[in-house]
C-alpha cells in the first residue's frame, strides 16, 4: 500500500510539474517561427541575418529547426509535415527545397508557400533573369541566395609531385587535362587518381554535370524544360569520355561504388590532382588548417580553380551554379506570415548576400552587392563572365529527380552494363520521366 | 498506407488516382527487379540460413552440454553486436581498393574484384552479413527442438545398428523437419525486408540490383518523395508476407 501511494505521488508530481511547464509556455508572448534549416543553426554565421532581423522584428522569437539531409533527400522536411509539427520556414540546397516552394492549389492538402512578391517590395534588385524561373502566375514563392559556382580544383601540390604545370586559365583543354591525367598516373603517387567520379548515390550533380559544358553537351534547349536535349552527339561524347576516364585509370575503377563520401575524403586528403568542386570550398586557409590539424594531411596544398576544360572547337565552358533556396509558409496567424517572409527577406537581402560573398566565396543574385575586393573573386567573376552558366534546371521543383535521374545510369556505365551509347539513351528516358510527370 | 495508395502525393500536393499506383508498382521494371533480387536474396539466406545452422546444430548435438554451450555462445555473439559496425566492417573487408579480400587476392596473385559492384557477389555478401546475424539463435532453437527426441529413439536405432549418419538422416531431420521449413519460412519473410545493410552498403546499386522490396520502397518514398507509389509498393509487400505468414501458421499447427 506505502508503495502505491508513493507510486501516485511521483506520477503527481510529475503531471503537476509538466503542466507548471506547459502553463509557463503559453504565457510567452509574440511570435514564434519554426525555423527549418539543412546546416547547423548553432553557427554564429547566422548572426548576421538575426541580428538585424530582432531589430525590426523585436516580437519574433526563432525556434530552430534542424533537417536532417544525411540521404540528400527531403525525407526530413515530409515527415515534419507530415506529423503536424509546425514550421514557418525552409532554407536549403535547390534540389531539396524547391519542392516546397508550391501555391495552394486544390491537389495541395498538406503546406503551401507565402507569395512573397507581396511582401518583398525589392524583387528587381535581383540580377537580370535570375528571377524568371520563379514566378508562376505573377506569384513567387521562393527566392534564391547567393550563388555557388562549380568548376574544376587543381591541386597544384599533386601536379607538381607528377611534374605536370598547368597553363593558364584560358588554356586548359581537354589535351592539356589528359596530359595531367597521364602523368599524375605515371608518377604512381600512391592511392593518388587525375580526378574522381562516383555512382552510389545521387549527389554528385555539382561535379559531373561540369563535364557537359567540356563538350557542348546541353540538357535544355534554350528554356524549354518540356524535355531534355542531353541524347546528342555532344551528350553521348560525354559518357564516352566517363567510360575512357575508367578504362585509363584516370579515376577510381570503382567509381560505380563510390560515394560523395568517398569523394570529399580524396579531395581532402589531397589525392586528387583536379576535382569538381565548389569554388567556396578551395579558397579556404582555415579548413585546410583543420585538414592539417587532424592528421588528414601534412601541410596544406596549394591549389588552382578553372572551369571545366575545353574540348575541341568549344570556346565557352559554361558554369554550374547552385544556390540555396528559401521558402517562407502560408500558415499562422497574418503576424506569422509577415514575420516569415521578413526572414525570407532577411535571408537573402543585399547585406546578406554580401557577407556570404566576402565571408564564404560565394556570388551575389542581386544587383546591390558589390564585388568583392580580392583577386580570387574577381578571377571567378571574370570566369562567369567570359563562359556564363550551364543550365541544369536547377530553378525547377523537380531538380532532384534531374539530379537522381543520372546516377543509375552511371552506376551501370561503369560497371558495364550500358555501352555510353546506351547509358546517355537511358539518362535521356529518365530524365524525360521527371520532366513529364513535373508538367 | 492503404489511404495514401490511392493518391499521387510527395506531401506537399496530392491527387486522387484511384489503382493507378497499384498499376505502377506492377509494370515498374525496378520494383520487379527489387521482387526478383528479393528472390535472388532468399536463393543464398534460405541456403545459408537454414541449412547450415541445422548442420551445426546437428553436430554439436551429439557432442556434450558443454561444448553445445559454446557452439551457442560462439554463434549468438555476432547478433549483440551493432549492426552498424558490422555492416562498416564487412564493406572494409570487401573495398575494392583497401579490402582484406582484394589483399589476400593480390597475394595469391589474382587480379582484384570489384565486390559491390556485382550482384552476385554483393547480394552474397549481403546475405552471408544477415544471416550471421541471426544464425545463432536459429542453432539455439534447432538445439532446443533436437533435446525434445527422446534419447529411446536414438538408442533403439543404434541397437538396430544405424550409424551416425543414419540417425541424422533417417530419424532427426525428420522428426524436426516442420522447424525446418517454419525457420525456412522466416528467413524468406526477412529477406524480403532487408533494409539497413543495403543502406549502408550499395544504395541498392550497382543499377539497382541489390535492391530488395523494402528498399525499392524506401527509396521510391523517401528518396523520390513518391510516396502514393511507395504505398501501394507496401501494400503488395504486405500482402505477399501476410501469405507467408500464413503459411508459416499452416505449418506450425501442422507441427
Amino acid at each position: 500500500m506505502a508503495q502505491r501511494k508513493l507510486a501516485i505521488s511521483i506520477l503527481a508530481i510529475l503531471l503537476l510539474v509538466s503542466f507548471a511547464f506547459a502553463g509557463g509556455q503559453e504565457e510567452k508572448e509574440g511570435v514564434t517561427l519554426f525555423v527549418a534549416l539543412a546546416t547547423d543553426p548553432s553557427e554564429p554565421d547566422y548572426d548576421y541575418i538575426t541580428q538585424p532581423f530582432f531589430i525590426e522584428n523585436p516580437q519574433v522569437k526563432l525556434e530552430w529547426v534542424p533537417i536532417s539531409v544525411a540521404d540528400a533527400s527531403t525525407i526530413g522536411m515530409d515527415a515534419r509535415i507530415a506529423s503536424g509539427l509546425p514550421v514557418h520556414f525552409y532554407h536549403d540546397y535547390m534540389s531539396r527545397a524547391g519542392k516546397f516552394a508550391v501555391p495552394k492549389t486544390k491537389e495541395n492538402q498538406a503546406i503551401w508557400a507565402l507569395d512573397l512578391s507581396k511582401y518583398i517590395d525589392d524583387l528587381d534588385d535581383y540580377m537580370p533573369r535570375v528571377l524568371d524561373p520563379f514566378w508562376k502566375d505573377g506569384k513567387i514563392y521562393t527566392v534564391p541566395n547567393a550563388s555557388l559556382i562549380v568548376g574544376q580544383l587543381l591541386n597544384l601540390s599533386v601536379m607538381d609531385k607528377a611534374g605536370y604545370k598547368p597553363p593558364p586559365v584560358e588554356g586548359w583543354t581537354l589535351a592539356e587535362f589528359v596530359k595531367c591525367a597521364q602523368k599524375t598516373k605515371a608518377a604512381q603517387i600512391p592511392d593518388t587518381y587525375a580526378t574522381l567520379m562516383f555512382a552510389e548515390n545521387r549527389s554528385g550533380d555539382w561535379m559531373y554535370m561540369g563535364w557537359l559544358s567540356s563538350f557542348g553537351a546541353q540538357l535544355f534547349d534554350g528554356g524549354d524544360y518540356s524535355k531534355t536535349i542531353i541524347d546528342s552527339p555532344e551528350g553521348l561524347k560525354v559518357f564516352e569520355f566517363w567510360k575512357a576516364l575508367q578504362n585509363t585509370g584516370f579515376i577510381p575503377y570503382d567509381a560505380a561504388v563510390m560515394n560523395d563520401d568517398h569523394a570529399i575524403e580524396y579531395r581532402n586528403a589531397g589525392r586528387l590532382a583536379v576535382m569538381g568542386d565548389r569554388a567556396a570550398d578551395f579558397n579556404n586557409p582555415i579548413y585546410q588548417q583543420s585538414l592539417v590539424d587532424s592528421g588528414m594531411i601534412e601541410e596544406p596544398y596549394q591549389t588552382a580553380f578553372y572551369p571545366y576544360p575545353k574540348g575541341p572547337i568549344i570556346e565557352k565552358v559554361p558554369m554550374v551554379t547552385s544556390y540555396d533556396l528559401t521558402v517562407a509558409f502560408d500558415v499562422g496567424t497574418e503576424e506569422e506570415k509577415a514575420a516569415a517572409a521578413s526572414l525570407a527577406w532577411y535571408f537573402t537581402n543585399t547585406a546578406t548576400q554580401t557577407y556570404l560573398c566576402t565571408q564564404l566565396n560565394k556570388f551575389p543574385t542581386r544587383k546591390s552587392v558589390a564585388d568583392v575586393d580580392q583577386a580570387w573573386w574577381r578571377n571567378i567573376k571574370a570566369l562567369l563572365v567570359a563562359n556564363g552558366t550551364l543550365d541544369v534546371g536547377g530553378n525547377l521543383g523537380c531538380y532532384d529527380g534531374i539530379r537522381g535521374a543520372m546516377f543509375p545510369q552511371l552506376q551501370k556505365l561503369f560497371i558495364g552494363k550500358a555501352s555510353p551509347a546506351e547509358a546517355v539513351k537511358l539518362y535521356a528516358e529518365a530524365l524525360n520521366k521527371v520532366l513529364s510527370e513535373d508538367q | 498506407m492503404g489511404v495514401i495508395s490511392l493518391f499521387e502525393t510527395n506531401y506537399i500536393t496530392s491527387e486522387f488516382v484511384g489503382l493507378r499506383n497499384y498499376i505502377d508498382a506492377l509494370t515498374s521494371p525496378d520494383f520487379r527487379q527489387s521482387i526478383v533480387n528479393s528472390l535472388f536474396y532468399c536463393a543464398f539466406t534460405i541456403t545459408l540460413g537454414t541449412f547450415v545452422p541445422l548442420a551445426v546444430a546437428l553436430t554439436a548435438y551429439r557432442y556434450s552440454n558443454a561444448y553445445r554451450d559454446i557452439v551457442r555462445f560462439a554463434f549468438y555473439v555476432p547478433s549483440l553486436a551493432s549492426g552498424v559496425v558490422i555492416a562498416n566492417a564487412w564493406k572494409w573487408i570487401f573495398d575494392y581498393r583497401k579490402g582484406l579480400a582484394n589483399y589476400l587476392l593480390s597475394v595469391a596473385g589474382a587480379e582484384p574484384v570489384m565486390w559491390w559492384g556485382h550482384q552476385v557477389t554483393a547480394i552474397g555478401i549481403i546475405s552471408l552479413i544477415v544471416v550471421n546475424l541471426w544464425m545463432g539463435n536459429w542453432i539455439i532453437l534447432y538445439l532446443a527442438v533436437l533435446t525434445t527426441v527422446r534419447k529411446e529413439v536414438i538408442d533403439s536405432a543404434r541397437i538396430d545398428g544405424a550409424n551416425w549418419r543414419q540417425i541424422q538422416t533417417k530419424i532427426l531431420i525428420p522428426l524436426i523437419s516442420p522447424w525446418v521449413l517454419f525457420i525456412m519460412l522466416m528467413e524468406i519473410i526477412s529477406t524480403f525486408q532487408i533494409w539497413e545493410n543495403i543502406y549502408l552498403l550499395t544504395s541498392g546499386g550497382p543499377a539497382n540490383t541489390t535492391a530488395t522490396v523494402v528498399y525499392n520502397i524506401y527509396d521510391t518514398g523517401f528518396l523520390q518523395s513518391r510516396y502514393g507509389v511507395a504505398s501501394a509498393r507496401s501494400v503488395i509487400l504486405v500482402l505477399i508476407v501476410l501469405g507467408l505468414a500464413l503459411a508459416k501458421n499452416r505449418l506450425e499447427k501442422r507441427n
